[in-house]
């Protein structure tokens, strides 16, 4: 009888390994996400930030390369809703098109982060003890560089130009990735439901993308969230050293840069791509948020 | 709940904190009167005077060391380490007299064989030296005469060369400041101040020359030099009264600063000039009829309002203002884009062409000008990019023809043939644009054995005008040097050659 | 075993500050720009280059330049620098007192920050509280460094007269004084890492009240603030003590732009001029002390690990 019983439960737990608590977890996730109203409120302002970078070049009231030396360091009026910087150019209409570059740089260097940096920590944290060190330790190497100065190092190697400034950014948040999901991973890999998933004869891969991943997820949204913002800062910095988008092609850290200059005549120049930086942000920190609370199985009540 | 408590137990660690911060700022008032505080731009970059090159390394030197000769306050040749000096008939040998009692700050004496010594540092090969042909070139010989008279023979007549020497680059140091790899971390030199307490490149100690040769100079004990990059900060620490004297100010926050009363502000302007060089090795910028038409489609009001907001006298011509003793009046390039358009077409680029701007990102004056330039050549159907490198890159792209036209300034040219010959003569050494022009070289050549002024007016007159009108740099306008210091700061003068000496400063209790 | 693995850790620890003065020693091989023409500027002949690239002994073979470095490193001479020609060993020892100083007021106003915002968010999560921390939190990551300094300048020194703009003052010397020149910098550095510490404190502390045993803890009918110090916290501590650890990589990254933004003397500043002018031995320099830095810091953080979470296993 005792065996029978546990014949039966090893084979309930196959069937829910085979066909997946996941179908169930991500329509479930799905529908609390709906319900997360914060989540939904950044959802909402990510769209407008897409919708801003798809039609720029439709929505722009003025050329936004377009000079006007008659007309600098306008305050913000009804003719230039945010005022204009230091060539006279509108603001308003380089924030528009600011934002498609902003959001590529996020987008795509976060995304080299997450990919390697994950996949890497997760070798890391679930694979043996030599992966783990020789992994571990080229983290290090890159990890102690100061990040500044390595990915000005790594675009003034590749060359410059935005496309190497996001590979640049990307690699150098790799190692943060990849220490995370390690983390994560050495914190779940003697639970009993992987160990369980073990037993039953599942491989390596599997167990990773069945069991382990989704636990080690929201360490790792919430550090998404927080990567875009610093992804977008970064290429300030970059723009700021002429490494970044090349002018007169805005984007929103490199319209920050050339605020500083100017913060006593025209504040303005700084408040406005510090706004759109901050509501992105704070938008993808919210869906981020609402993401985290929805995929959190512990959560689920 | 539990937290609140917390942050109600920090509240008096925080008021001690305050407390300390009050004590802190009281401190700061109570400064010694015989020292100047100066918040200085940029950190400089090695003090060795026969090798650096940039501007913030001399802010330090020209108080350090000395030269043969040098221009005073009007920018007039006058005697320094030495009182005279005669050219022979033949013009090859020029014979200077060097002043009696003049020590180094290390107590020796000034003689001949410094001289020699000094000189012969900067024609070697092995010390890297930028500043060759200003000691008459690496086939100059130097020698002593007696104790107190050196004299130098050139294959060719040189008439200009005491101006040449009238740089703080063509120092006379003491042979104790080469170290065994032959490296001058400190120049031993007979100037009136000392470098002391030096700080790698951010902070250093200027302190009194007890040997210096000029009777009650300097007037200071010590001036305290610490590196503020950032411009912003800098003016707080001028108006907050960290420092005394800064260096420079942003030409965008100098309006403000002379609306105000606690603040001095000088503004003069520069012997210096902004510039785009263009490439003649690359189609099409090797067309002359290509490069007038870009000096015709630039609005130099713009680009001055630009890069150095509104601090600036356009140039229309050559390189030099009309304040100059060597203003030439040829001046053709007001803009005329109808002009510039049919320039073009005559060149068979009616519909215009593609082009790359080369300012670089460490000075971001030349990035805005980029941009400006960009708006103000589409108007002719020139497309640009911006390409804006960072210093260090955009040297060897420079140094090695790497480009369609580079923006840069040239600074602290003070005798006519600085602006002409080693930018523009064919194969010489600061030629990077590839002109060459055997008319224009025969005239420079005449131009450097010519003393007589009106003379060598008539042959740079000439050279001008060539050069004007084969356009390897299209001037933009001649910048302004800045300086703000506190009203208590008595005796700076800022001068047009930008060269920054403390000598004669004092700071008023 | 455990100090076997101590030792082991250590021995892998200079394992990584070697393979990081290698790694920047290669990249800046390839960055384009010779220190040569930045010593002799814009005006500089091809022949006057030659010689100096010579004396300075940049015509050398790559791994010989980066082992004669090495060599040297081992004995206690770090080189010249290229541009200033002076000692790199000096300069470093000078500027590591100075930035470690800003590394340890930023991270504790950061965490004096973070450490109450994070937890109360958490605990009232989705209240406006919870809100508040996290709007808050936004503004410091979406704010560059270099403008949130410049704005602190501006207000706390320029217009109120309050705190020194830049500078600094050795604390042995006079401790008010050091106080005064490190709070702006520090409340600029500490404000970035503590909106991203308030974040990861949340996000910890949400993981860990909604696991079993707190739970049980709860349902056993213990206090909250017992449930909370007792349980939560502590088990909150390893993924916090990750945080910080991760803080303080970013905070000597950032502290880049803090020196530079206040002129500090600290090896940031030293790090970035010294890419920027291709001054090797400077740069190497600096990297091997940073370096050298992060990874004791990260070291101690994996021993902590060890100690605090017994299912780690290392055999």
């Amino acid at each position: 009888m005792a065996s029978a019983a546990n014949t039966e439960k090893a084979q309930k737990a196959l069937a829910e390994e085979q066909l997946g608590p996941a179908n169930t977890l991500w329509r479930d996730a799905g529908k609390r996400l709906l319900r997360h109203r914060p989540a939904m409120f950044g959802a909402a302002v990510l769209t407008l930030v897409a919708v801003m970078a798809l039609f720029s070049d439709a929505i722009t009231p003025y050329d936004p390369n377009g000079m006007d030396f008659s007309d600098r360091f306008a305050n913000p009026s009804a003719e230039h809703w945010m005022g204009t910087d230091d060539f006279g150019r509108d603001i308003f209409s380089r924030i528009i098109v600011g934002a498609r570059v902003s959001l590529q740089v996020g987008i795509v260097a976060v995304s080299v982060a997450t990919l390697f940096g994950t996949a890497l920590g997760l070798a890391a944290g679930y694979g043996n003890r030599i992966t783990d060190e020789i992994i571990m330790r080229a983290m290090d190497v890159l990890y102690a560089i100061p990040a500044l100065l390595l990915a000005i190092a790594i675009v003034a190697a590749l060359g410059k130009g935005i496309g190497n400034a996001m590979i640049a950014i990307g690699l150098v948040y790799i190692p943060i990735f990849a220490r995370i999901a390690r983390a994560a991973v050495l914190g779940i890999r003697n639970e009993e439901f992987i160990l369980a998933a073990r037993a039953l004869g599942a491989g390596n891969a599997r167990i990773l993308a069945l069991h382990v991943l989704p636990n080690v997820l929201s360490p790792i949204i919430v550090e998404i969230t927080l990567s875009l913002a610093f992804a977008i800062l970064a290429e300030a910095a970059l723009s700021f050293f002429g490494l970044g988008t090349q002018p007169p092609d805005p984007s929103w850290g490199r319209m920050l840069s050339e605020g500083r200059d100017f913060f006593r005549q025209s504040g303005w120049m700084g408040v406005f791509p510090g706004l759109a930086i901050l509501f992105t942000v704070m938008g993808f920190n919210f869906l981020g948020d609402g993401l985290r609370d929805a995929l959190d199985p512990k959560l689920r009540r | 709940m539990y937290m609140m408590k917390k942050i109600r137990s920090i509240a008096p660690v925080l008021l001690l904190l305050l407390l300390l911060l009050g004590i802190g700022m009281s401190t700061l008032a109570q400064m010694s009167e015989n020292v100047l505080r100066v918040g200085q731009d940029a950190e400089w970059t090695g003090l060795d005077p026969h090798v650096a090159s940039t501007v913030s390394s001399f802010y330090i030197l020209a108080n350090v060391v000395e030269s043969l000769t040098t221009n005073n306050d009007a920018i007039e040749l006058t005697p320094l380490l030495a009182t005279e000096w005669s050219q022979s008939d033949d013009g090859l040998t020029w014979t200077f007299h060097l002043r009696e009692g003049v020590h180094f700050s290390n107590g020796e004496e000034m003689t001949a064989e410094h001289v020699v010594f000094s000189m012969n540092r900067i024609i070697n090969p092995d010390t890297g030296s930028g500043r060759v042909a200003s000691v008459g070139g690496s086939d100059a010989v130097w020698e002593a005469v007696d104790s107190h008279t050196v004299s130098v023979t050139t294959p060719a007549p040189n008439a200009i060369l005491p101006t040449q020497l009238a740089s703080r680059a063509a120092a006379v140091v003491h042979p104790d400041s080469v170290d065994e790899n032959g490296v001058i971390v400190v120049p031993i030199g007979t100037g009136p101040f000392v470098v002391t307490e030096l700080d790698g490149t951010i902070s250093m100690t200027l302190a009194k020359n007890e040997q210096y040769w000029q009777e009650g100079l300097p007037l200071l004990d010590a001036v305290e030099v610490t590196v503020i990059q950032e411009d912003a900060a800098r003016e707080a620490a001028l108006l907050g009264g960290e420092v005394d004297f800064v260096t420079s100010v942003a030409s965008q926050a100098v309006q403000a600063l002379q609306d105000n009363p606690d603040v001095q502000m000088l503004v003069s302007p520069a012997l210096a000039y902004k510039y785009i060089g263009l490439n003649l090795m690359r189609e099409p910028l090797n067309d002359a009829r290509v490069r007038q038409a870009i000096a015709y489609a630039i609005n130099r009001d713009d680009l001055c309002a630009a890069g150095d907001f509104g601090l600036c006298t356009p140039l229309y011509g050559g390189p030099i203002d009309t304040g100059s003793p060597w203003y030439f009046d040829y001046a053709p390039y007001s803009q005329d884009l109808d002009k510039a358009k049919a320039l073009l077409a005559e060149a068979g680029y009616p519909d215009g062409f593609e082009m790359e701007l080369m300012p670089t990102s460490t000075y971001q004056d030349t990035v805005r000008q980029a941009q400006v330039l960009q708006a103000q050549l589409a108007a002719i159907g020139i497309q640009t990019t911006i390409n804006a490198p960072e210093w260090a890159e955009w040297l060897e792209l420079e140094g090695s023809f790497q480009y369609d036209g580079y923006i840069c300034s040239w600074n602290g040219l003070v005798d006519v043939e600085a602006y002409y010959y080693l930018q523009h003569r064919t194969d010489e050494v600061f030629n990077f644009t590839g002109y060459s022009d055997p008319d224009f070289d025969a005239l420079v050549d005449q131009g450097r054995q010519v003393a007589d002024f009106d003379e060598r007016y008539a042959i740079y007159e000439e050279a001008n005008r060539i050069l004007v009108d084969a356009v390897p740099y299209v001037y933009f306008y001649n910048p302004a040097f800045t300086r703000a210091m506190s009203p208590n700061v008595q005796g700076y003068v800022l001068r047009s050659d930008n060269q920054n000496l403390y000598m004669h400063t004092s700071v008023e209790g | 075993m455990n100090y076997q693995y101590v030792v082991q850790r250590l021995l892998l620890a200079l394992l990584v500050v070697l393979g990081v003065t290698f790694v920047v020693f290669m990249i800046m091989q390839i960055v384009p720009g010779d220190p040569a023409r930045v010593i002799l500027g814009p005006y500089a002949s091809d022949e006057s280059v030659q010689g100096l690239r010579e004396r300075l002994g940049l015509n050398r073979p790559f791994f010989e330049q980066y082992f004669r470095w090495l060599a040297g490193v081992v004995q206690g001479d770090f080189g010249q620098s290229l541009l200033s020609s002076q000692e790199v060993a000096p300069q470093l020892w000078g500027r590591i007192g100075p930035s470690f100083e800003l590394a340890m007021v930023s991270l504790l106003v950061g965490l004096a920050v973070a450490f109450p915002a994070g937890m109360i968010s958490a605990l009232k999560s989705g209240s406006a509280i919870d809100i508040g921390a996290t709007v808050f939190s936004q503004i410091g990551v979406s704010v560059p460094t270099f403008w949130m300094g410049i704005l602190l300048v501006i207000v706390f020194s320029l217009n109120l007269g309050l705190l020194p703009p830049s500078g600094y003052t050795p604390i042995t010397e006079d401790p008010a004084d050091w106080l005064s020149h490190i709070l702006l910098p520090a409340i600029t550095a500490g404000f970035v890492s503590a909106s991203i510490m308030t974040r990861f404190i949340r996000s910890a502390m949400l993981d860990v009240l909604s696991a079993n045993y707190v739970q049980t803890a709860r349902a056993k009918g213990l206090a909250e603030r017992n449930v909370i110090v007792r349980h939560a916290l502590r088990n909150a501590l390893i993924n916090i003590v990750t945080i910080i650890g991760l803080q303080i990589n970013a905070l000597f990254s950032g502290l880049v732009v803090v020196e530079v933004v206040f002129s500090w003397p600290g090896l940031g500043r030293l790090a970035l001029n010294a890419v920027l002018e291709r001054d090797y031995p400077l740069l190497q320099g600096t990297v091997f002390v940073v370096a050298v830095m992060v990874t004791v810091v990260n070291l101690f953080i994996d021993l902590l690990y060890f100690f605090l979470d017994p299912r780690i296993e290392y055999a």
